[in-house]
């Protein structure tokens, strides 16, 4: 009838993000972007214009680890996904976030609201272009629009 | 008594969800169970469960009271979601119970609740229940039998043990019985004449056009290609398909497929098939969208737009959406007697100005509908409807396994419009209680869903 007991190795796996979890907890500096809504095909990308997974980069900002922990600690909650349902709405990027250990990289593309999404992009991973939601005005976005403009935003969960 | 705690360790969170908010999905539609149960001290319970949506379902449980028979109604909610760990729960509350038999000054019954429970890749097993208020961990017990029952194989002898003879639901039931037993015996009503009077209905055909045969044009638009909800679109589609393959054949009447799917999904396309639409005056054309929907920042249009990019690299642009009130116009210029257009997608600001440049139990095909309702709505409705699955500035919301859930609840609906146990069938019921049923859905609790309210013109008249 019901299961007991089966989860006990997963339960050692972050939910959303499985093994590469550790990518994300180990980066030294962590890359956050502002970007296109629409993805360009490389062949029709301009050449002096930078890009990441094919979405045009508006604004580019890197962090050291303990000033992205806001964010950091957003992308791990797993209360912030919605693994199960799906919003019926395009997927329009708006900020994207890179982790990189070595050569291995983990890139969360945010697609903000009223359509909050994610892509999780993880090359030679399971995870690796994994589409899952995210919840309506969560701490994702907020702790990302915080590092982006700190004065007028502020760190999700104060006051 | 199997023991509840060693079946589920997160024992205390789906406590807290029976208390509390809980997530509802989806899961059965109308549909008749037995299950047999029996308490601490021995006594032994039959119940017959009649399900017909997460908000509407009953049971009748029978059973002894020192010596006297006893029947109870008691009305149902059903709630389903997942636990953290990942076990998938089924909760069917029951409340304010009423007696159907005699009882005695000051006899009451507590009503129960059964909880099923399953992993991933497993089938669920048989629920447990309880009638403590409280939900204490130590009175859960495993029921001793649970039955999906085959309504074709209910006697009188059956059901009277739950109903009295003169119950409207048992006279549904019966006549549900003797229904099916007359369709095996060949007593089929041909619907396609133009005349099919059936028992003491009068439903009557009397529009002759196009050689009085009627003919249902099935127009499936479904975004399957698109990476984050394509398999809800691919089940969506799927279920559409077999739902109305079940009426046409029900019916007896001509239906023809039209699906624009996959890497086929473009404006174009799905305009030319429109364009190509040739109904005669008596047919129906059911048009409908399951994928992503949006709204310009500027759209006065109530409905959604859908989105008709399978490809997120696709810009987007009015050259690759168009609304649903776009596809109604066009239906209803091809002059047939009955037009449907129905979109599940979201109806959410995409941020953009238009421009001008541009199982539990699974649903399942329903084989206990009373034909001479589904007549009613199909044969005999004249008119419009139009309705998609979320207001301005909602989203929908979809899963893998259901599909979108306002298509999980329309089919819902019009099962329980169509089923015996329902009054005279109208479409404006159908999608009113569409929109109810996909409101509750995405109301209690759903892991984060916001609410949907759907949208609905229904501008029918019936013969």
């Amino acid at each position: 009838m019901v299961i007991v007991g089966t989860q006990l190795s997963a339960k050692t796996l972050h939910p959303i993000f499985g093994n590469e979890c550790r990518i994300i907890k180990s980066s030294c500096r962590v890359q956050v972007y502002l970007i296109d809504p629409i993805p360009v095909y490389a062949v029709e990308q301009v050449p002096n214009e930078e890009y990441i997974y094919d979405y045009k980069i508006m604004r580019k900002m890197e962090f050291k680890k303990n000033i992205a922990k806001v964010v950091t600690d957003a992308i791990l909650d797993t209360m912030q996904y919605l693994p199960l349902v799906t919003k019926t709405c395009p997927f329009m990027g708006t900020y994207a976030v890179k982790y990189t250990v070595g050569k291995k990289t983990v890139t969360v593309v945010i697609s903000a609201n009223p359509c909050d999404k994610v892509i999780i992009f993880c090359p030679g991973s399971v995870i690796d272009k994994k589409h899952i939601d995210i919840k309506d005005n969560g701490t994702l976005l907020a702790a990302i629009r915080f590092l982006f403009n700190p004065v007028e935003n502020k760190i999700p969960g104060t006051i | 008594m199997k023991n509840f705690k060693s079946a589920k360790t997160g024992f205390y969170t789906l406590l807290l969800l029976l208390i509390g908010v809980v997530y509802s999905g989806s899961l059965f539609s109308q549909n008749f169970y037995e299950i047999k149960f029996t308490d601490r001290a021995g006594n032994e319970y039959n119940a017959f469960l009649v399900y017909k949506s997460e908000s509407d379902a009953y049971m009748r449980v029978a059973f002894y009271s020192n010596s006297e028979y006893r029947v109870v109604n008691v009305p149902c909610e059903a709630k389903t979601g997942t636990l953290d760990d990942g076990t998938h729960y089924f909760v069917l509350y029951g409340s304010s119970p009423t007696y159907v038999t005699d009882h005695n000054r000051g006899e009451q019954y507590n009503p129960d609740t059964f909880v099923w429970l399953w992993g991933n890749g497993t089938e669920y097993g048989l629920p447990y229940v309880t009638d403590d208020p409280n939900f204490s961990e130590e009175s859960f017990k495993q029921v001793d039998s649970y039955t999906d029952l085959n309504p074709n194989e209910f006697t009188q002898e059956y059901l009277n043990q739950y109903y009295a003879t003169d119950e409207r639901d048992f006279l549904a039931l019966m006549n549900m019985v003797n229904d099916n037993y007359n369709s095996y015996t060949n007593n089929d009503v041909d619907y396609n004449n133009t005349n099919y009077n059936n028992e003491n209905t009068s439903y009557t055909n009397n529009n002759n056009t196009n050689g009085g045969k009627v003919t249902m044009h099935l127009v499936i638009v479904a975004n399957t290609a698109i990476s984050d909800i394509g398999a809800s679109c691919e089940k969506d589609k799927q279920r559409m398909v077999n739902e109305m393959e079940a009426v046409s054949d029900a019916l007896g009447i001509t239906m023809k497929q039209y699906i624009v799917d996959g890497k086929n999904l473009t404006r174009s396309n799905v305009q030319s098939t429109l364009s190509g639409l040739q109904p005669g005056s008596n047919d129906i054309v059911i048009y409908f969208y399951t994928g992503h929907g949006f709204r310009w920042s500027n759209q006065t249009d109530q409905y959604s737009n859908m989105d008709f990019r399978y490809n997120p690299y696709t810009q987007i642009s009015e050259q690759t959406c168009m609304t649903l009130s776009e596809v109604s116009s066009i239906i209803q210029s091809k002059g047939a007697r009955l037009n449907i257009s129905l979109a599940d997608c979201c109806n959410s600001d995409v941020g953009m100005n238009s421009v001008s440049s541009e199982k539990f139990l699974t649903s399942k095909s329903d084989p206990n509908y009373d034909e001479k309702k589904l007549a009613h709505l199909f044969l005999n409705a004249r008119g419009t409807i139009v309705s998609c699955a979320a207001s301005p500035g909602e989203v929908s919301w979809c899963n893998e396994d259901d599909g979108g859930f306002f298509m999980f609840s329309f089919f819902q609906a019009f099962h329980e419009e169509v089923g015996y146990l329902s009054d005279t069938p109208t479409w404006d019921d159908v999608l009113s209680n569409a929109k109810k049923y996909a409101i509750y859905k995405t109301t209690n609790g759903c892991n984060g869903c916001t609410s949907q309210n759907a949208v609905k013109s229904v501008k029918i008249s019936y013969n």
